[in-house]
């Protein structure tokens, strides 16, 4: 049996950059963190069943895993040419669709451990390459490639998307006060109002040749948003993502939708120096950069409002940054274990 | 997270003696051995959150009460843990197999628990535990045997005493034997799944009948265990023959005509003897034959898949925690 | 005689001043994620370098924790490999010096650990063999070298070069010595206050 975890991320700037329409016209950058919010994936080598077995919100078990309703792990199987005799399971300390890049993190911890089902040691850009290229390629999904790198590599990263494909992943290597600084100033809610990324992102796509010089300017901003990172200038940082924050409401029309507005708003009015809806807009979470004493105002201003909406998922997720990636915990699959 | 890997067994003698009703009135004896295939047990917290249990199917629900698998609620509710935790479950066999996966899943979950909550328990309570809460709290009708390999491990008598002691002998044979037993056993998959409470039950209605089956059962298993310990392994085979046949005279359900099929055609292409791992009724059926017999038995039985597997020392252990 | 003091004092402070930081950073990061995932981290070098693992296990497992002992549930866990010399001398002995390392390595590398390999002229044999086993388990691997780092510098992930004449293992050394307590007083900085602050 394997076990592997790949962390979710929390992106702060450059999100729609790293979609191809962008990257090949000019080269996308994101800034992000892995979280200590884990996707788990165990795989199961099962020598006396002639078939496979996935397990995650539902449970499958075929013959041919040409039948498995998992688009992915259907998709990675077939590519990989496992077809029997394999059982797949799958769990996180979150829900889906938090906006924290979740359903990439599967993919990477997926792939991390069917190669070591294989047999095969894949480091950590083998691990983001192979999970950008099931979800993008094999699957088809109108998606980029942060999450993959973000959730393979761990930390702080700044990563560039090329327009030959290639992605620089330049680690930003912090001191622990700082890290543990931004820890003190950060806020993250889950709101509980979820949609799929894809259908936003698919939207966007199709509005991205107006958008090029917005996604230009926040590729370019990611450079200052580093700086004022390594120096602790929370609040820089914060002020950087609220400009963003309204400049991403031009992006695509239902980005933010008026509940995530009001929420916004309230913890700005609070006393939240910045924040941002996170994920591709519209769903998810919400995230605040504000001053520690100011937090529990903010707690309070929002949690009124979704009382008020009765939104009954809402709660406070809190945050810390690992610097683990996507990394196999365990592995007793003795047929590969040797040599 | 917590994740608890517990072996399988493959039961040579003696099975239905270590239910309550028979050992009450004489010594029950299993001879037993686990093998080299699992079940994982996954235990995490997730705070917050309900109960969810990834196993044969998916459950999700806000209270361990609404569970519909009754094994995980009961381990649950003796542990006082209503929501809050995520089970998932692997295995690397169909249930109802007859190598004892239910009852080492019961196991699992309470080993992965007790590392869980904190609480230090010996092989022998796991065993006793899982025991309990599947006979006393779920009222199945079994006994004690697959606790009591899953939690133990490797190669065992037990003896299951009328006060409900169960008194856990390891059979260490050197080496040469232990190949030999090895390399003259072949197991295969009859394709038929089969229930072991249902056997079980309809045994125990009848047991009036079946005690002296029972006492000549358990009474094989020491000069069974004597043979083999000489490494005489022809013998140790017609032991299992004798005892498979006694056996099936507990009900009609504990043998099926492709079983007895399967069993004929081993013999007549080489096999000493052989058995039916657990109560019967389907699942695995194991021969012992010299290697010399193995292709043409194979080839008798081409139609049954063939499954290697080899004993093993260690039993229900924690691998990770975290 | 003061005027050789002082030239190799300032020789040493020179190197001082220009020490990695950049790669020193990511090293730090690799065991920080190591520590997250419960990871193992193995130390070994030769001679000279061979006491610097020693030196830094020593410090490492004894300082980090040693001021909030009964707050941290988990520890780094640490070891210079071999662990004893009878390791070392039998390895060396019947199977082969080049294997000292690498042997008792392969013994105990797991995937989630990561190697600290201390050489000062990056290209000692024994050290590069060791470095392979972990490269083929994509075993992260923080290379300390001296000279022009040699083959050890070109195999690690994390490139710990201190840049000096070749042969200048004195000077190397004292530095590698300097950048192991550097990395003990960071984490012990750093566990202490997630102590202080109640966070661990």
């Amino acid at each position: 049996m394997i076990v592997v975890r790949a962390p979710l991320r929390i992106s702060f700037v450059g999100g729609g950059t790293d979609l191809p329409d962008f990257y090949r016209r000019s080269p996308g950058r994101v800034i992000s963190t892995a979280i200590d919010k884990f996707v788990y994936v165990v795989i199961n080598r099962t020598p006396l069943i002639d078939k496979v077995s996935a397990r995650y919100s539902i449970a499958e078990t075929v013959n041919h895993p040409s039948e498995l309703k998992h688009t992915r792990i259907k998709a990675a199987l077939l590519d990989l040419g496992i077809h029997k005799n394999i059982e797949i399971a799958s769990f996180g300390t979150l829900p889906a669709k938090t906006g924290l890049g979740s359903s990439s993190s599967f993919s990477v911890a997926l792939m991390r451990g069917l190669h070591g089902f294989l047999g095969r040691k894949i480091d950590k850009r083998q691990t983001a390459e192979a999970a950008s290229r099931l979800e993008i390629e094999l699957v088809g999904e109108p998606i980029g490639k942060q999450d993959q790198y973000a959730a393979s590599f761990g930390g702080f990263n700044v990563l560039q998307f090329n327009p030959d494909e290639s992605v620089d992943v330049d680690p930003v290597l912090l001191h622990y006060k700082t890290q543990l600084g931004l820890e003190d100033h950060l806020l993250l809610f889950f709101t509980g109002i979820t949609r799929n990324a894809s259908e936003v992102l698919a939207e966007q796509k199709t509005n991205i040749g107006k958008k090029v010089d917005t996604l230009k300017e926040m590729a370019e901003s990611v450079h200052e948003f580093k700086e004022k990172l390594l120096n602790g200038n929370f609040r820089g940082m914060a002020e950087m993502l609220h400009a963003r924050w309204l400049k991403k409401k031009t992006l695509a029309s239902n980005v933010s939708n008026s509940t995530i507005d009001e929420l916004y708003e309230a913890g700005i009015s609070s006393g939240a120096w910045g924040g941002k809806v996170l994920g591709a807009g519209g769903d998810g979470c919400i995230m605040f950069i504000a001053p520690p004493e100011k937090k529990n105002d903010i707690r309070h201003a929002l949690k009124k409002i979704v009382s008020e909406k009765k939104i009954a998922d809402f709660q406070e997720i809190p945050v810390k940054f690992v610097q683990a990636g996507a990394e196999i915990l365990y592995n007793g699959d003795y047929v590969h274990n040797f040599g | 997270m917590i994740i608890a890997r517990v072996p399988l067994r493959l039961e040579f003698l003696g099975g239905s003696t270590d239910i309550a009703s028979f050992y009450k009135r004489y010594p029950g004896h299993i001879l037993n051995t686990t093998i080299d295939k699992y079940i994982y047990v996954i235990v995490k917290s997730a705070p917050g959150r309900g109960v969810t249990l990834v196993h044969e199917k998916t459950e999700r629900v806000s209270d361990r009460d609404k569970l519909t698998h009754a094994r995980t609620r009961a381990v649950l509710t003796h542990f006082g843990l209503r929501n809050g935790v995520e089970i998932i479950s692997l295995s690397d066999v169909f249930g109802g197999s007859g190598l004892g996966s239910s009852s080492a899943f019961v196991v699992g979950l309470v080993q992965a628990l007790a590392v869980y909550t904190g609480r230090r328990m010996s092989k022998r309570a796991i065993a006793e535990l899982a025991a309990h809460i599947e006979i006393n709290v779920l009222g199945e009708p079994i006994g004690k045997q697959d606790h009591y390999a899953a939690a133990f491990g490797g190669l065992t008598v037990t003896t299951y005493q009328k006060n409900g002691f169960v008194d856990v002998q390891p059979i260490r044979l050197p080496p040469k034997i232990m190949e030999a037993l090895q390399n003259h056993l072949l197991l295969f998959y009859s394709g038929e799944k089969r229930s072991a409470s249902k056997i079980l039950r309809s045994q125990s209605k009848q047991n009036k009948e079946n005690f002296s089956y029972l006492v000549q059962m358990s009474d094989i298993v020491e000069p069974a265990t004597k043979a083999l310990k000489r490494g005489n392994l022809k013998r140790f085979a017609e032991y299992l023959f004798e005892e498979w046949t006694i056996k099936k005279n507990l009900s009609s359900g504990v043998t099926t005509r492709k079983l007895e099929d399967m069993y004929a055609t081993a013999v007549r292409a080489g096999a000493w003897g052989g058995r039916v791992s657990g109560a019967g009724g389907g699942g695995f059926i194991f021969f012992f034959a010299p290697p010399s017999r193995h292709a043409a038995i194979r080839k008798a039985l081409k139609n049954y898949e063939e499954f290697p597997l080899r004993f093993t020392e260690e039993g229900s252990e924690v691998l990770y925690s975290s | 005689m003061e005027e050789f003091i002082r030239k190799f004092g300032e020789r040493a402070a020179e190197l001082l001043k220009r020490l990695p930081a950049g790669e020193i950073a990511k090293a730090l990061s690799i065991l920080q994620a190591t520590y997250e995932r419960d990871g193992r981290i193995y130390v070994f070098g030769n001679g000279g370098s061979w006491a610097i693992a020693g030196h830094w296990v020593t410090d490492f497992n004894k300082t980090v924790f040693s001021a909030h002992l009964d707050e941290h549930h988990r520890r780094f866990r640490i070891s210079r490999v071999p662990d004893t010399a009878e390791e070392l001398t039998a390895w060396a002995n019947d199977i082969g010096y080049d294997m000292i390392f690498a042997g008792p390595l392969a013994n105990v590398l797991e995937d989630t650990d990561v190697v600290i390999a201390i050489s000062s002229s990056g290209n000692s044999s024994n050290i590069i063999k060791a470095v392979e086993v972990a490269k083929k388990k994509n075993v992260p691997v923080i290379g300390l070298s001296g000279f022009d780092g040699g083959k050890l510098n070109q195999l690690a992930d994390v490139k710990i070069l201190v840049p000096t004449l070749k042969g200048d293992y004195e000077l190397v050394e004292s530095t590698h010595d300097t950048i192991m307590h550097l990395m003990t007083v960071y984490f012990r900085e750093y566990f202490a206050h997630l102590a202080e602050t109640n966070q661990s």
